[in-house]
């Protein structure tokens, strides 16, 4: 149990810059996911909290106390890596035992604690067994006993459930999310997976070219996005995202577009100002109609791709721009029909079109 | 593997005839006398098979159940040594090759360094130079030092063969490891005792593949033999088993001398052979 600051961290590798003047802080026994596109640093940054990389400049502090110059074993973390990789010619239990091996524990001591881990993630059946002997789900536990064994202050996980099947991941995720609740042990995670880092984490810190965009919890990423970026990476399908302006007619703000003009709240009314403003509503905020309604962006049927439980129905306006929605499954409809898109009006963010930056408030 | 089909069973028997029947029908001359050899048409199968050309060419003189005597052979010396030095060259080529070419390899998979890519391409370009490009050079050199006509010279010749080759072969092998260098961080190790303690023990496979590879080459190396050591104390079994063809021709000791010629590298294969089914150069850990 720590809670982690990470300070100014910098770390570049020749020319390419990794991360670049990240401040996180991470408190203690939450599970915080990072997430990004790849590239945008959150593994360098997963690796530098590890010590398996030293940071270029900048400091990372477990509980106040500066680890960044400390070699992995005596920083107290464990780490779960990609596909959960284990030694391939170890067994199980030797898996979980090497763990221990800066632990001076008398080897009475060692069994038993290599056998209260992996009891905690029902392993204790395959310890004899070699991790190419293992489906990805028990790899999967093995290497959590691995972790778990060495009683961490600090977990991270790099990506643990890559290259596993969707089903699996989904039982795995809960699994974790268990697990850590239990363990009251702080949790980093990375993945690129935006719908897993919001599925399991307490917070989720979405990273961009080695800085964090935002961070916060899942729903408040979600329902505020603080960046553009971080409107059109969360949530599945993404935040639909309309350059235009704004204009102010009888004391009402509206967000004008080409043919399309929508009533704004009055919340945004100090930023009326602003020059360029994209307007983002999320697919379940547009409302579909097949006759022409006031304040409602006309548009042609693209796509309809069927999920079973509803539809997401996929439509192109005037200027060729991609609007998503979310209507009903038994709405049948043809491609390229007529339609209007109305937004739910008090659902709306703004966002400054330069700088990218969310508008009050 | 499953059932094989008939075609499958015919491609297979077709490869094992074209391959084994030249080699049987040099080889059963072993077990033939000299007027057998000579006899036309020849027998497909000895009809009275004896042992007396494995005698001769050791030293010891042999006479067959009907009477026939058939003298040792002049050449049984120079067997008997070649075997000798065959066995110990291969040997320690095999060990120096192996200790040199591990971490050799391994370094250029896994770490990065300054000129790394023109390095690497020199040992690409020693795999690639034909031997008969270095034998002179290396054998005035060799007469310089002292080292022509030793099994030291010849060893340091195979291994500048063999050094390279394993190296190139394991470097393959290596770069498709799964990064277990990180988990080992984790886990305490220093970067040689992961090294140590983790990856050689990972990769017993491919290691055994290059060991087998250094030792036939070793075993089977004729061209520098011929030239450095042959004649010499030093001389190994293809030299020693190449000087039947020149003096007083005699058919069965040759054929008895590449009967034992074949016999080592058969055992190490036997042995080893687990390893070479198992190492899958794409996915070395499954």
């Amino acid at each position: 149990m720590a809670k982690i600051d990470i300070e100014k961290l910098h770390k570049s590798y020749g020319a390419h810059v990794a991360v670049s003047g990240l401040d996180l802080e991470l408190p203690d026994q939450e599970l915080v996911v990072l997430l990004g596109p790849s590239g945008c640093g959150k593994t360098t940054t997963l690796n530098c909290i590890a010590g398996l990389e030293t940071p270029t400049s900048g400091r990372i502090l477990f509980d106040g106390d500066n680890v960044t110059s400390l070699p992995p074993h005596k920083r107290n973390v464990a780490m779960v890596f990609q596909s959960s990789m284990l030694y391939p010619h170890l067994t199980a239990r030797q898996n979980i035992s090497v763990s221990l091996r800066h632990s001076g524990l008398s080897k009475d001591d060692l069994a038993k604690r290599v056998a209260w881990a992996s009891q905690i993630v029902n392993a204790d059946k395959l310890l004899d067994k070699l991790p190419g002997h293992l489906s990805g789900g028990e790899r999967q536990r093995v290497a959590m006993a691995k972790a778990i064994v060495r009683q961490p202050a600090v977990f991270l996980l790099d990506e643990p459930f890559a290259a596993l099947d969707a089903a699996l991941r989904s039982v795995l995720r809960a699994e974790l999310v268990s697990l850590q609740r239990r363990l009251t042990t702080t949790m980093v995670m990375v993945t690129h997976d935006q719908i897993e880092a919001m599925t399991i984490g307490d917070k989720v810190a979405v990273m961009r070219d080695g800085k964090v965009e935002q961070l916060g919890a899942p729903s408040e990423v979600y329902k505020n996005p603080r960046t553009l970026f971080v409107a059109g990476f969360v949530g599945s399908p993404p935040m639909n995202l309309l350059p235009g302006r704004l204009s102010t007619e009888a004391d009402a703000l509206y967000f004008e577009a080409e043919g399309f003009r929508v009533p704004v709240p009055k919340r945004f009314a100090s930023v009326a100002g602003t020059n360029g403003v994209t307007y983002g509503i999320r697919p379940e905020h547009l409302e579909v109609s097949y006759e022409e309604v006031p304040a409602a962006c006309p548009a042609k049927v693209f796509a309809l791709e069927q999920l079973g439980r509803e539809s997401i129905l996929i439509a192109v306006d005037g200027r060729g721009t991609k609007l998503t929605t979310i209507v009903a499954a038994e709405r049948t409809t043809q491609i390229g029909e007529r339609i209007w898109l109305r937004p739910k009006a008090a659902e709306c963010a703004l966002f400054d079109t330069g700088s990218e930056r969310a508008l009050a408030p | 593997m499953g059932q094989r089909s008939i075609s499958g069973k015919i491609a297979i028997a077709v490869i094992l005839i074209w391959t084994l029947a030249p080699l049987y029908w040099f080889l059963k001359q072993a077990f033939l006398t000299p007027g057998q050899i000579s006899a036309f048409p020849p027998a497909l199968w000895p009809s009275e098979p004896q042992l007396g050309a494995f005698f001769n060419i050791f030293g010891a003189d042999y006479t067959t159940q009907g009477g026939l005597e058939l003298a040792a052979s002049g050449q049984a010396g120079q067997i008997v040594r070649g075997l000798f030095n065959s066995l110990i060259v291969a040997v320690v080529v095999t060990v120096l090759t192996i200790l040199l070419a591990t971490p050799l390899a391994y370094t250029f998979a896994r770490l990065d360094f300054p000129h790394k890519n023109k390095l690497l391409f020199a040992i690409l370009l020693s795999v690639a130079l034909p031997p008969v490009s270095t034998l002179i050079p290396f054998y005035t050199m060799f007469l310089r030092f002292g080292l022509s006509g030793t099994r030291t010279g010849l060893v340091l010749v195979t291994l500048t063969i063999t050094i390279p080759f394993v190296s190139w072969m394991l470097i393959g092998y290596f770069r498709n490891l799964p990064p277990v260098e990180r988990l080992a961080r984790i886990d305490g190790f220093s970067r040689l005792k992961a090294f140590l303690m983790i990856v050689v023990p990972m990769s017993k496979g491919g290691i055994a593949v290059g060991a087998i590879i250094a030792f036939l080459f070793s075993w089977n190396e004729y061209v520098y033999a011929q030239i450095l050591v042959n004649g010499t104390s030093a001389t190994t079994l293809p030299a020693a088993v190449s000087g039947f063809l020149f003096q007083h021709p005699q058919p069965q000791h040759l054929a008895a001398a590449l009967f034992v010629t074949l016999i080592p590298p058969a055992v190490v294969a036997f042995f080893l052979q687990r390893h070479v089914a198992e190492m899958n150069l794409v996915d070395p850990v499954r």
